[in-house]
């Protein structure tokens, strides 16, 4: 990596954070100002979830939804946590995923970004097409179903998250558009008559200079690995092997079931839930638990994507 | 981050991953290695073995026969409880159950997650049915709302179990068209006599297509019973007597005259409603419905209060387009008008807020013959409707199938004998295990606050999935004249003269799916069921329903039911 | 072409006594073998690292992906249970008539169509607006942050957007309403108000995606070296002269894929706004109703197998259609943006 950074920028006796073309206070404090005034149209919302999770049915049915609810409760979360050690499975289940996941995506989406991305290769075309005709239709769920248990044996089975979503087709069109226009070809050519192989090209040259790339990508995976839950409806019934999405998504469908249902005995406990729990707060306390863990792992992948200060480039 | 710290991450999780792949053999089956055995050889008949130890797929119809798997490790023999209740002596004869070796799979329905204690639970009932019955089941628990789609999902990839729990929401009709449930009748009569008592055959015409009997019906309310619950204590303070009804209409005297009373005594609640919405028009109006596009075509029950025009039982018509439906829909609107049903209820009091206050005095329910006690905090009261009605839909409403193509029909049926009539099951599957988590309290109940571990969760009465809802120790909350209430219901409701007719749907599915599209539109509570709407509305939208509906194709469904019916009466 | 002329040159020179003997095809075609495993040689030996490369990926794409496509037979057949995907009868296309056949075809198609553009221009101009302005804030932390806001809706559920909704447009204790009120005004039920939901779904959407879409937009510009703005400033070019002629052609090929893409995905409704926003009001469907709403409630009650697989094999090949149409146009302009 070292050696690649060639070229330092002039300015680099001036004052830290100095760019060659800041704009002027005057329209910083201005830009600044404006897009943090509308900050308040996405946080208001949010805040506005987060107080129904906690108001009780009463307060909302007859003052209505307010960002200062009157009557607070904390039913609806205790009910959601109670069962302590699912939750954790469950955690773990979408951590495990989530992260495994990612990184084989990545990995392997990487590295055939790059093989479509090399102007030079001769099947590159071949490889774009393989992957562009494999989108054209989907064969439905049922055929995917036959071939994921019958053949592959993936049923009530780890693997049945990763799998058969390790490859997406835009996914690697947007890494490959990230590789040709971040890295000019003449370094490829370069790297070549040095004698690099590709292997060598791949990991020293390409991969440290996307970064950007990778991490948007990156975020991507996770972000579709955590809020994913309709897998393990239909693959899954060992109950130690359900991601929290879907967890959270039965109790709220139980819910809804019990309430429409309310024939059904049920036990003390529950009944008495049922009859203080809310719907439309048990929504967003679903909402919340499952949006929290994003927005704390989000900032790890920001810094990324907001230039930070001038570094040096490389030459051309 | 430095590359040996993401070299040490990746392998943890690599091993974690590897931890719960593996994981999936403990819990969530039978303990026996038998059963476990039996299960995994799920191998399709063409495909490649699946990995052996780490997968447990539902049963196929090629699994083998596992001639070693005999009886599994002996189970702790269930204690005699306090009540005089031997679960010794079960209900069925052992001699009547399966020869050594057979095997057979189900797959449950589950109306709660499913939680340890259960799985627990579900281990005693298999040990103990293949202790007492030689048989060796495999169960699956299923979510409700999840359950048509595993199902269908299940059986179009040629993976269907060998006894599933249905009904026509589920792809019942579907599954009896195209061959996969296997015809019982002789079944019935030599394995599951005890299971036939219960259920006669009058009453099994429901599930009868062509002289084939495709299903086993639970004893259970097989007719409809509908029901207003409501709160007595305000109706007598009002004076005010609780209407026998037979029709929905029979009621609106009532509720005027207990508005008025509310509007004096309670004046500060006088925009709250008096009564839930009602809107659904074919019970207000005791018509028959058959399984098709929400319920828009219909007949009229032979001595009951007809819509005029129409030839109970046998002349079918669209409901939609009669002048009752407009005046139904007049109804709604002045009745939202006169804060009789509640205003955008959808929206507004979704969670019955209303209702458990105490400010809403009357709502509808179906299914209960005595009031239950845990609904609200106050007294509530029942007034059964007048007339119970059996039909079709409601007979196929939850049943249980055996697959066509089963190796093992004799023991599926044997099974399915076993758990309409064993009370051991009955019991244990409901409550638990019996000292831990219920006991029989001094009303000969089985009370699932006595017990060591009563935090577990397992208390589902209502079961109709696993057969005969009577068939156990009743809990306390459940009135004792029940199983006798139940009997008289189903023997004294009015039957229906099409019990049987199941319209078949495969030729008219463009004109299906679109009616139930414009039924979308209009049946909703935020549409014609608002009760918002202003009289030339009204008018307007009513006959556009109905232009609409017809020129999607509900005559062509209309008068293909039609000739299915007349069919169908002339070679029944 | 070039061996056999040169062979036949050389011959010129020979002895007459061997110049004229017929020459014998399996020279040639030893040649041509030779010629051909040579060159096959050397591409394995200069490009074997690259096949090895695509090779985790081509295998996951031929098994979940190639694999499983037998299973759109059933877009054609009327499907039978127990006959399975090779028994089952064929009925061509009957299973796509309930799509063009009903009253509704021609407003679910224009609602879809029509919404899906509105909202791809918009979202992304907001995005792309959004990206490069973020990066002329000059404290990166409020940067950071207020780009972590905006992300924020992309990440709630459907259901929690129609609340969110449901609080300012709800009919009795809204806060639409009780503006009206207050200010004396005659209250209104939106939600069977057919005329603000286009635009409010519109709004809603942008509100929804701007703040996640830009995350792409912001990444590239990340890549672009600084030097070409300090030659642009040397050359005394203003922000908005470098914002066109350097930020905006570096992100034109990221561009170009997105706007590909989301030509082809034009036909496929966002069911989560569509359906749960509005609530499901059928007052609203005249301008509410997407293809695939109208799939979910045509096909709730009685889910036919064939209809569904037909429906969903009507969307992906008209998206691939006007992916490839797009492609072609993307072509003839700049190929060197295309996708393919």
């Amino acid at each position: 990596m070292e050696a690649n950074k060639v070229k330092t920028s002039n300015y680099v006796g001036k004052h830290k954070g100095f760019k060659p073309n800041e704009i002027s206070p005057k329209a910083n404090f201005i830009i600044s100002f404006i897009l943090t005034a509308m900050t308040l149209i996405y946080l208001v919302p949010v805040i506005l979830v987060i107080m129904v999770s906690f108001s009780t049915p009463e307060s909302l049915t007859y003052k209505g939804y307010s960002l200062f609810p009157t009557e607070l409760t904390l039913s609806t979360y205790k009910f959601l946590l109670k069962s302590g050690k699912q939750i954790a499975d469950s955690y773990k289940v979408t951590i495990t995923r989530t992260i495994l996941g990612t990184v084989l995506s990545l990995s392997v989406m990487s590295l055939y970004s790059y093989v479509v991305a090399y102007r030079a290769f001769p099947a590159r075309k071949f490889y774009t097409y393989y992957l562009f005709v494999s989108s054209i239709f989907s064969g439905g769920l049922v055929a995917s179903y036959i071939i994921n248990v019958r053949y592959l044996g993936l049923y009530d089975n780890f693997w049945i998250y990763i799998l058969p979503g390790l490859v997406s087709w835009f996914n690697i069109i947007i890494l490959r558009t990230f590789i040709q226009t971040t890295i000019p070809d003449s370094l490829f050519e370069a790297a070549k008559i040095d004698g690099a192989g590709d292997f060598t090209i791949f990991f020293r040259i390409v991969l440290p200079l996307f970064k950007a790339g990778l991490a948007t990508i990156g975020l991507f995976c996770v972000v579709g690995h955590w809020n994913e839950w309709s897998t393990a409806l239909l693959y899954i019934e060992n109950p130690k092997l359900v991601p929290v999405q879907t967890m959270l998504q039965r109790i709220q469908q139980n819910i809804n079931f019990l309430k429409n249902n309310s024939q059904m005995s049920q036990t003390q406990e529950e009944m008495l839930i049922l009859k203080n729990l809310p719907t439309e707060s048990t929504q967003m306390a679903i909402t919340v638990i499952a949006t929290v863990p994003i927005l704390c792992v989000y900032p790890f992948f920001q810094k990324y994507f907001i230039k930070g200060m001038t570094i040096g480039s490389v030459k051309g | 981050m430095s590359r040996k710290v993401i070299c040490i991450a990746i392998s943890l999780i690599m091993v974690m991953a590897l931890v719960l792949t593996g994981c999936n053999t403990d819990t969530g089956k039978t303990t026996t290695a038998a059963t476990t055995a039996a299960a995994t050889t799920a191998a399709a008949t063409t495909a490649a073995a699946t990995t052996a130890a780490a997968t447990t797929a539902a049963a196929t119809t090629a699994a083998a026969t596992t001639a070693a798997a005999t009886t599994a490790a002996a189970t702790t023999a269930p204690a005699v409880s306090e009540g005089g209740w031997d679960t010794g002596s079960c209900v069925v004869d052992p001699a009547l159950a399966s020869i050594d070796g057979e095997g057979a799979e189900l797959d449950w329905y589950s109306y709660m997650s499913i939680n340890d204690a259960r799985t627990l639970v579900w281990a005693d009932v298999m040990d103990y049915v293949n202790d007492t019955y030689n048989m060796m089941v495999t169960h699956h628990w299923v979510e409700p709302s999840e359950y048509a789609s595993k199902m269908k999902t299940l059986v179009a990839s040629g993976m269907c179990p060998d006894v599933f729990f249905t009904t026509p929401a589920t792809g019942f009709i579907d599954f009896v068209g195209d061959g996969i449930c296997l015809r019982l009748n002789e079944l019935f009569e030599e394995y599951m006599p005890m299971t036939l008592a219960k259920v006669p055959p009058d009453i099994l015409k429901g599930v009868t297509f062509d002289g084939n009997i495709y299903a086993v019906v639970p004893f259970k309310d097989l007719a409809e019973n509908n029901s207003l619950l409501y709160y007595k204590d305000k109706l007598d303070e009002a004076g005010i007597e609780m209407v026998k009804w037979t029709r929905m209409y029979d009621t609106d005297e009532m509720m005027y005259q207990l508005r008025e009373w509310r509007d004096a005594t309670y004046p500060e609640e006088k925009d709250v409603a008096i009564s839930q919405t009602y809107n659904l028009f074919y019970r207000c109006f005791t018509l028959e419905t058959y399984s098709g596009p929400a319920s828009t075509i219909v007949t009229n029950y032979p001595t009951l209060e007809f819509i005029q025009g129409y030839e109970a039982g046998n002349q079918m018509f669209c409901m939609y387009d009669t002048p009752e439906f407009l005046a139904h829909i007049k109804r709604i609107n002045q009745f939202v008008t006169d804060k009789i049903y509640p205003y955008d209820a959808a929206n507004y009091d979704k969670d019955g807020v209303h209702r458990r206050a105490g400010d809403q005095y009357i709502w509808y329910s179906q299914g209960y013959l005595f009031a239950p006690d845990s609904i609200v905090d106050y007294e509530c009261a029942l007034q059964m409707q007048g007339v119970s009605m059996m039909f079709t839909g409601y007979v196929q409403a939850a049943t249980n199938a055996i697959y066509a193509e089963t190796d093992y029909p004799e023991s599926c049926a044997k099974l399915l004998e076993v758990f309409n009539n064993d009370e051991y099951l009955g019991t244990t599957l409901r409550f638990g295990r019996e000292g831990e988590h219920w006991m029989v309290d001094e009303n000969g109940c089985a009370n699932n606050k006595l017990g060591t571990n009563t935090e577990t969760g397992i208390k589902y009465w209502y079961g109709v999935q696993i057969g005969d809802i009577c068939n156990c120790i009743l809990p306390p909350d459940v009135d004792p004249a029940f199983r006798q209430a139940l009997t008289d219901l189903n023997t004294n409701s009015l039957k229906s003269p099409n019990l049987g007719f199941s319209p078949d749907n495969t030729e008219i599915a463009n004109e299906i799916s679109a009616v139930s599209a414009v039924c979308s539109e209009y049946l909703t509570s935020t549409n014609l069921y608002s009760g918002m709407l202003t009289e030339e509305e009204t008018d307007t939208r009513v006959a556009e329903f109905v232009a609409k509906l017809k020129a999607n194709g509900v005559e062509t469904i209309l008068s293909t039911y039609q000739a299915q019916l007349d069919e169908w009466k002339a070679s029944n | 072409m070039k061996q056999v002329k040169e062979v036949a040159r050389r011959r010129e020179k020979y002895p007459d006594e061997i110049k004229n003997l017929p020459l014998s095809r399996g020279i040639i075609s030893e040649r041509w073998k030779t010629m051909f495993f040579k060159k096959v040689a050397k591409h394995i030996r200069d490009y074997w690292a690259l096949h090895v490369m695509a090779l985790p990926g081509v295998i996951a794409v031929f098994i979940f992906s190639y694999l499983p496509k037998f299973g759109v037979i059933v877009a054609f057949q009327r499907f039978n249970y127990k006959k399975g995907f090779f028994g089952s009868k064929f009925v061509g296309l009957d299973n796509f008539k309930f799509l063009f056949q009903t009253t509704d075809a021609w407003i679910i198609t224009r609602n879809t169509v029509c919404y899906n553009a509105v909202m791809i221009l918009l979202n992304t101009t907001l995005a792309v607006i959004l990206a490069m302005i973020l990066n002329e804030v000059k404290s990166k932390k409020l940067a950071k942050y207020i780009q972590t806001v905006y992300m924020m809706p992309h990440f709630l559920s459907a259901t929690a957007v129609s609340m969110i909704l449901f609080c300012f447009l709800a009919d009795t204790n809204g806060l639409v309403n009780s503006l009206y009120r207050s200010l004396g005004w005659e209250t209104r039920n939106w939600y069977m108000t057919k005329s603000i939901w286009p635009v409010t779904l519109v709004l809603v959407s942008s509100w929804m995606h701007v703040g996640y879409s830009s995350i792409i937009y912001l990444a590239t510009i990340t890549g672009i070296s600084p030097e070409y703005y300090e030659a642009a400033m040397i050359d005394g070019a203003n922000r908005i002269q470098q914002a066109r002629y350097i930020t905006l052609p570096h992100l034109r090929a990221i561009l170009t894929i997105m706007l590909i893409r989301s030509i082809g995905s034009i036909f496929y409704g966002d069911f989560g706004l569509f359906y749960s926003v509005p609530r499901d009001s059928g007052s609203l469907f005249s301008v509410t109703n997407v293809i695939d709403t109208y799939i979910f409630r045509a096909l709730k009650n009685e889910a036919n197998y064939g209809m569904s697989s037909a429906a969903a094999l009507y969307q992906s090949v008209v998206g691939f259609v006007l992916m490839i149409g797009a492609n072609a146009v993307v072509t003839k302009i700049s190929p060197e943006y295309a996708m393919f």
